[in-house]
């Protein structure tokens, strides 16, 4: 026969137990939640070892989180950060996919860039994140390619060229069958896509006159 | 009339056409040139520096394409012709007044040449035998000097018969002469640009171009980008260390003039790197 004490303990131990169900339940669903968000982004760089990495690290950390029960925040703190680790990961694994395509004969490989003067801009084809170099001359002597954008277009161009004063940039992008057409200085939306009815590969721009 | 300059002329090798964007009308498509007549697959263009003629490479069929020539008139609309016997046409460059057009080809089975075109008479000039395989070419030195990426093929060993593998290569041709110089200090170190490692076989390097003023020449190779100073032949400055998984080790100093190396970034560190250098430039400028 329980005593009333013994009733209010178990009443007590059930009020506690509730609030471990719904912590878990909630610390999943956050999992759940970053989860999703990495998977997409790893899906998105449709990266095989990056994904692979990236689901073994969401298994690991589903593992710690749910075992500590407390520390999923940390994992969804965390979270983002695996997601830019990956993208750079799955940048330099497509680098070496884009190296290996190097060897073949009849590559299609473009590097059409640049302006009069500087910046000039140097794209590498068939890389998922295109490279934009900002060539710099400053006087007197040294000369130096610095990285100014690296992920500047959301597509891999095929294709790269600027307008004669220097203000725009055609990206051919070749998957999405379109003309992108960026402003040279910010390089990050672009202002117009043009379709031109097929799949653009190279581009020229007409010499100034 | 053909109007304002500045047109871009897209090749759409899925339609086997050249499209002509107008930048100054909305980005509408203006004009809208068909290969097939000629052949297939166009791959590369260039427009006269006064931009009354478009130059296309169409490659294919193999192994004779065609370089197809579109005059820029509109007024009597846009008459075309081609040039036949070219073989695979690939790389085409212009020089700077314009009166010469240089394309690199294949198809040839190793002897593939670099056909002069005259752009008055569209009739090709001279072929300067031996650049197999040409995949791109480049004009340096107001002109002067042409550069040819080709990448490896086989061929048959004149003494023993074996096929053997006949390396990928830069090679420069001095165009006072149509000569390549065989064994100049130049040709030594374009080979050495195309070396991921000391002691390796050159690779197939991959895109390719030369600054506007015509000083340096930018190659990638593997992930690295490698500068040679076209001008100063007794100072050139190529990155002899370029390995793909050493990161920021291509800084390579000769003479009085520096070249920095970035090599397209391999781990974080050096994209850390490659940023934070980057925001001091700003902050210092």
């Amino acid at each position: 026969m329980a005593s009333p004490g013994a009733t209010r303990h178990k009443g007590h131990e059930h009020t506690v137990s509730a609030k471990q169900v719904r912590r878990r339940l909630g610390a999943m669903g956050l999992l759940l939640v970053t989860d999703i968000a990495l998977g997409l982004a790893l899906i998105y760089k449709n990266s095989f070892i990056s994904l692979s990495v990236g689901a073994y690290l969401l298994i690991v950390w589903d593992a710690i989180s749910l075992w500590a029960g407390r520390i999923v925040t940390i994992a969804g703190a965390l979270s983002p950060i695996l997601i830019v680790l990956s993208r750079r990961r799955s940048s330099s694994r497509n680098l070496a996919a884009g190296e290996s395509q190097l060897n073949e004969p009849f590559v299609e490989q473009v590097i059409r860039f640049l302006l009069d003067k500087t910046p000039a801009y140097l794209s590498r084809s068939r890389v998922s994140v295109p490279l934009s170099v900002l060539l710099t001359l400053p006087a007197p002597v040294l000369s130096y390619l610095v990285i100014a954008h690296r992920n500047p277009f959301p597509v891999p161009p095929s294709a790269v060229a600027f307008s004669p004063d220097g203000t725009q940039v055609y990206v051919a992008d070749e998957d999405n069958r379109k003309l992108l057409v960026y402003d040279a200085q910010t390089g990050k939306n672009a202002i117009k896509r043009v379709g031109i009815g097929g799949r653009p590969h190279r581009i020229v721009v007409g010499p100034r006159r | 009339m053909w109007g304002r300059a500045g047109k871009v002329f897209v090749v759409d090798p899925e339609r086997d056409k050249v499209s002509v964007v107008d930048p100054h009308n909305d980005f509408s498509i203006m004009s809208s040139f068909d290969m097939t007549p000629a052949g297939l697959n166009p791959h590369s263009l260039v427009v006269t520096p006064d931009e009354g003629k478009l130059y296309v490479a169409v490659e294919q069929p193999a192994p004779q394409g065609v370089v197809r020539i579109v005059e820029l008139n509109e007024t009597k609309g846009y008459p075309a012709h081609s040039i036949d016997g070219v073989n695979c046409p690939e790389g085409l460059a212009i020089s700077p007044d314009g009166r010469k057009l240089y394309v690199a080809s294949q198809c040839a089975s190793g002897q593939d040449p670099v056909f002069v075109i005259d752009t008055k008479t569209d009739k090709v000039v001279k072929a300067i035998a031996g650049f197999a395989v040409g995949l791109d070419i480049v004009i340096a030195q107001e002109g002067r000097r042409l550069y040819v990426e080709r990448g490896s093929f086989y061929q048959p060993d004149p003494s023993t018969g074996a096929i053997v593998t006949m390396p990928a290569k830069l090679s420069s041709v001095d165009t006072t002469n149509n000569h390549e110089k065989e064994k100049s200090e130049e040709t030594q170190l374009l080979r050495e640009a195309l070396l991921l490692k000391a002691g390796s076989d050159p690779v197939t390097p991959g895109p390719f171009a030369v600054t506007p003023d015509g000083k340096y020449l930018l190659v990638a190779v593997g992930s690295s980008v490698r500068i040679v100073n076209t001008a100063r032949h007794d100072k050139w400055a190529v990155d002899r260390l370029g390995d793909t998984a050493c990161g920021y080790c291509g800084r390579y100093t000769e003479g009085q003039e520096k070249l920095g190396i970035l090599h397209l970034a391999t781990t974080r560190t050096q994209i850390a790197y490659d940023w934070l250098k980057w925001i001091l430039a700003g902050i210092n400028n």
